[in-house]
């Protein structure tokens, strides 16, 4: 997992470097905002010289999803320490998320953790690379395939169910028939869409049948 | 520094998204809604993951759009059949690193 949020880090780290940031504020973003989209947003709305009023809407739109995640992560077993329960939501992101899905529930928070941990210390060691070399990298012509190559495994052991097959069909069409919303807001439109009309569905087919 | 202020206040808004629901969170709990958890994670990382690579895939030329859509459903292909998770990303990302090279 952490090669995909290496090959991620470097361009993103370089892309930011090239909108012009000051030097501190590009080495501190990645931490601050730990969202790579968020971040390259961010990044070409300060090279659009936008108000900060714009910028705030987008990136909270294009986070939208986090809050999802947070929810979903909320119905599981917390740890106890107020602490723990303060630090564990930054490490939050698809990859980590879909990570402790894997586990059994008691230990989803723990793993979240550590996995987030581990992914955070690859993510901002490589934007910083990425910031440094941002005149040497070549770009990446092909970046827009690493999330699903990286995220595979875990998608597969995922789609399992009549119901969850189902979702998954609905949201890949619905996912390529909204792409082009604004501020990312598709796939999260078509998740939930898609959920929508697969119980619908199903709440329909139990009653005929 | 009104830059730095902005990132951190901005930084600030995004951990406040993440940190509300797991600190403060409480779910109600109901079938529709336990269903609907259980349904949210297929949904969003399948429509966050697949349509961008196909649609990112088409617009690139033949060649490097078919090894790019290769390199994916290999990776899918692989977990699905094997289960295994190293070998299913290691044969995806030398696919993909093969479109890049062209």
């Amino acid at each position: 997992m952490t090669m995909g949020a290496t090959l991620f880090g470097l361009a993103t780290g370089a892309a930011t470097a090239s909108s012009g940031l000051p030097a501190a504020v590009n080495y501190a973003i990645p931490t601050l905002f730990y969202s790579g989209v968020g971040q390259l947003a961010y990044a070409q709305l300060f090279a659009l010289g936008a108000p900060f009023a714009s910028v705030l809407a987008a990136l909270v739109l294009i986070n939208l999803r986090y809050l999802i995640y947070a929810t979903i992560a909320s119905t599981w077993p917390r740890p106890r320490s107020r602490l723990l329960r303060i630090v564990t939501p930054y490490f939050i992101t698809e990859t980590s998320f879909a990570m402790a899905l894997q586990e059994p529930l008691g230990d989803r928070v723990r793993f979240l953790l550590g996995a987030g941990l581990t992914l955070w210390t690859t993510w901002v060691v490589t934007c910083v690379i990425g910031s440094l070399l941002a005149d040497q990298l070549p770009p990446l012509k092909h970046g827009y395939a690493v999330p699903a190559i990286v995220l595979a495994p875990i998608l597969m052991a995922l789609i399992k169910g009549r119901l969850r097959i189902a979702v998954a069909a609905v949201a890949f069409v619905l996912g390529l028939v909204l792409f082009g919303l604004p501020f990312r807001l598709g796939p999260l439109a078509a998740g939930m869409a898609a959920i929508a009309i697969v119980l619908a569905a199903s709440a329909i087919w139990e009653r005929v049948r | 520094m009104i830059e730095f202020a902005a990132v951190l206040g901005l930084g600030l808004v995004l951990y406040a998204m993440k940190a509300l629901p797991f600190v403060f969170g409480k779910v109600p709990q109901s079938r529709l809604g336990n269903q609907v958890l259980d349904l949210l994670p297929v949904g969003l990382l399948t429509a966050l993951l697949l349509p961008p690579a196909l649609i990112g895939a088409v617009q690139d030329p033949a060649v490097e759009a078919l090894l790019a859509i290769g390199a994916v459903v290999a990776a899918l292909g692989i977990s699905a059949l094997t289960g295994q998770a190293a070998l299913s990303i290691a044969v995806g990302l030398i696919i993909l690193a093969i479109a890049e090279t062209i």
